[in-house]
This record gives C-alpha cells, sequence and structure tokens, in this order.
C-alpha cells in the first residue's frame, strides 16, 4: 500500500513522534510505501473558501500541500492523522490539512485511515471530542478506519514511552 | 464528486432550510460531552443589568458569509445592550500557530509578538464572555480558529482565563441533525479545559449561502442572545 503519514505536532521529538516512527517502522516492515508530511514544519495555508478549485483543480495556493502532498494524498490507499491532543482537537497545523483536502475531497475519499493521538491528561471525555470528530471526518470522506491509538496520560516523550501504545502503532503498521 | 454532488452529500442546503426551519436550540446534557446544543441563555442571567466585556473570535476567510452575518447579528445584539465587543477574525490576523515550546509555561508570555499575542489576549483575559464563531469546515472549526483556540494555551493556567462564559456559533451547508456534534463536543470539551461555562450556541445548519442564513431563523437567535446576555 501508499500510506500518507500526516503528523500536527510542532514538537520534533515529542509525544506523536514516538508513535508515528513506530507506525511507520512496522508499515515499513510489512513492505507498504510510506510518505510522511509534518504539517508543523512545512510551508502551509489554510484554505480561504474562495472555492477556484470547485473542488477538483488546483489551489490559489502554491505550497507545500499543492505542490507536494495533495498528490500523494490523492494516489495514496491510506491516511493516516497523527496528533497530539490540543484543546481536545487535532492541532491547528493538522487541520489546517484537513481543510485544505477541499481542493481534491472527493479524490481523497475512499481511502483506508488511521489515527493516532497522545494526550497530556488522562480524562476520557477529551478523547471523547476526537473519537467523535475523527467518526465524523471518516464517515463523509468514506474512510474505512483500521485502527486507532489513543494514547492518553502521556505528557512527554518519556512518559509513553513507559506505555504499549508505541508498540501498539509498530504493530498497527505491521499487520496491516 | 462535483460541486453539485457535494451539496447533495454535505447540503441538501437549499430546499430543506426552508423545509425545516432547523437547529433548533435543544437542551444541554450536564457533565458530559453529550455534543448537544444548549438551550439559550435566559434575559441578563449574565449581566445582571451590567455592562460586559465580550470578545468574537470568527473563523471564516469570508468577510461577509454566513458565518460572519451570525457575528454581525450578535455583535448588533450586545452592542444595543451597551456591552462593549472587541471582534478578532482570525483568518484576516497575521498570527503563528502554537509551537508547543512550552515557554510560557501555561502561564505567561508567547514567544510570539503577533497579533494573537498583542491584539486578541489581553481583551480576552479581561472578558466576561467569548464568542467563537466559525464556518464548519470538515465537521469541526475551521483551522484558523483552532489555530487561535490552540493558542490560549499560553495563559490555561492563568486564573484571569478561567471562569468565563462562552458561546458557540456555527454554520453549515448540510441541513442534518447530525451535523454538528462533533464541533460540539470539542467546544465543550474546550469549555472544561478552560473552567467556562456554556452560555447559547447558535448551529446554523443547512446554511451554504449568504442568502440562506439571511432568510433563516438563526440571525435573529444570534441577535437576541447578543442582546439578553
Amino acid at each position: 500500500m501508499k500510506i500518507v503519514v500526516l503528523t500536527g505536532s510542532p514538537v520534533k521529538d515529542g509525544t506523536t513522534n514516538v508513535l508515528a516512527e513506530r507506525f511507520i517502522a512496522g508499515a515499513k516492515e510489512a513492505g507498504h510505501d510510506v510518505y510522511r508530511f509534518d504539517s508543523a514544519f512545512k510551508n502551509i495555508h489554510p484554505c480561504v473558501g474562495c472555492d477556484t478549485c470547485g473542488m477538483n483543480g488546483p489551489c490559489i495556493h502554491k505550497d507545500d500541500i499543492e505542490n507536494d502532498l495533495i498528490g500523494r494524498l490523492v494516489g495514496c490507499d491510506m491516511v493516516v492523522l497523527v496528533s497530539p491532543l490540543y484543546f481536545a482537537g487535532l492541532t491547528g497545523q493538522l487541520k489546517t490539512i484537513i481543510d485544505r483536502f477541499y481542493s481534491r475531497t472527493e479524490s481523497i475519499h475512499r481511502k483506508k485511515s488511521a489515527l493516532l493521538v497522545a494526550a497530556g491528561s488522562n480524562d476520557s471525555w477529551m478523547l471523547e471530542a476526537i473519537e467523535a470528530y475523527y467518526k465524523k471526518l471518516t464517515n463523509y470522506m468514506e474512510w474505512s478506519d483500521v485502527g486507532k491509538i489513543l494514547a492518553k496520560d502521556c505528557l512527554d516523550k518519556a512518559a509513553i514511552e513507559k506505555t504499549n501504545f508505541p508498540q501498539a502503532a509498530y504493530e498497527l503498521g505491521k499487520k496491516l | 464528486m462535483n460541486r453539485r454532488e457535494f451539496l447533495k452529500v454535505t447540503g441538501m442546503g437549499a430546499m430543506t432550510v426552508f423545509l425545516s426551519g432547523c437547529g433548533l436550540l435543544g437542551m444541554s446534557g450536564t457533565g458530559e460531552l453529550s455534543g448537544k446544543s444548549a438551550k439559550p441563555v435566559a434575559p441578563q442571567e449574565i449581566s445582571k443589568g451590567n455592562k460586559l466585556k465580550i470578545v468574537v473570535i470568527t473563523g471564516s476567510a469570508h468577510a461577509k458569509g454566513t458565518s460572519a452575518y451570525l457575528a454581525d447579528r450578535f455583535i448588533q445584539g450586545a452592542m444595543e445592550a451597551g456591552h462593549s465587543v472587541t471582534r478578532f477574525n482570525a483568518a484576516f490576523e497575521k498570527y503563528h500557530y502554537c509551537t508547543g515550546c512550552d515557554k510560557c509555561k501555561g502561564a505567561g508570555k508567547c514567544i510570539f509578538s503577533d497579533n494573537v499575542e498583542q491584539k486578541l489576549m489581553q481583551p480576552l483575559l479581561e472578558a466576561d464572555v467569548v464568542a467563537l464563531i466559525t464556518p464548519l469546515y470538515y465537521y469541526t472549526f475551521s483551522a484558523q480558529i483552532k489555530g487561535v483556540i490552540d493558542r490560549f494555551y499560553s495563559h490555561t493556567k492563568d486564573q484571569k482565563l478561567k471562569g468565563k462564559n462562552a458561546l458557540l456559533m456555527a454554520t453549515a451547508y448540510n441541513s442534518s441533525e447530525d451535523t454538528m456534534p462533533a464541533l460540539v463536543k470539542n467546544y465543550q470539551a474546550i469549555l472544561k479545559i478552560l473552567d467556562w461555562k456554556d452560555a447559547g450556541q447558535v448551529l446554523a445548519i443547512g446554511c451554504g449561502a449568504r442568502s440562506l442564513i439571511e432568510s433563516s431563523r438563526f440571525g435573529g437567535q444570534a441577535y437576541e442572545i447578543g442582546k439578553k446576555l
């Protein structure tokens, strides 16, 4: 499979990077092609709703999303969303990518998907909010979910490395 | 999917908005994230006759779009009631995403001296009421307003940011009653994190165009909430 991993964290060596790296290691060992796009370290612009694309064409923003990512999203078999929970949602950086799906949204429909998130808190309602969002998103995009890693109580890299979540991410990639 | 099909799937907007009169303000759940909308505020429940400081944060890049209309009507009502309003249009302000550097420690200055830090943060800390007004992009806040919400982090441990009254207003093409729950759940979680209280919601489903929202009941709801705070 061709897999696109979209990360949302602005912290290079943080909790969700561990999840992303482990997932990618598993997926590569299983022979899949992985393209990783770290939205917090790319040149990106939010969708301005101009509708010049007509939902099926070039975006007015000639940035890393348009020049590099969007074609890979169209051509991939699976999209993986990786993000720390910021105010119970994806980071603004990753949400920017999702809003920009708009220009090719039909062509990004009907993929496999996975969600890998980490939260500092262990409040279940925080995860409930992101799960509800992911469910709406996958339903609309007609994505078939192959797995979710919801790592709570993981404030930093040391904390997440003591849990089973990195191994679960690895196995998720490996068994694809 | 072409645009017509998109409207069919996510919208059915033009017809059903007239038929359903949609988006009633229902009752909210209590402790959990019910995902349901809240009852409207009772007259002067919050102000008790005093003048309020209100911050309105908008998320749309359309200066004259559907959610801007809700913001306009809400502000009109609030101003008529004598309250003061600071409006921050996230899509038209220069600001940076939170980089999670934690220099602020959740209670201090951000490393960015941009418009969030210089124009929004002080009014936000002093506000009695904060209104989050967004178009629904992929079932939740637009990236533009989410980026601003993420920046609240710099004062999450600051008592001045706690205990505020919050309002949520959103607009969507889709006219299904099942359009807004993920947004509302995210909103409710934000309120829990900040120790804010929901003071009202306008969930304008079936409003994919300015003409649709102008002929709906939602503008009136936004106005009334502003007027009755």
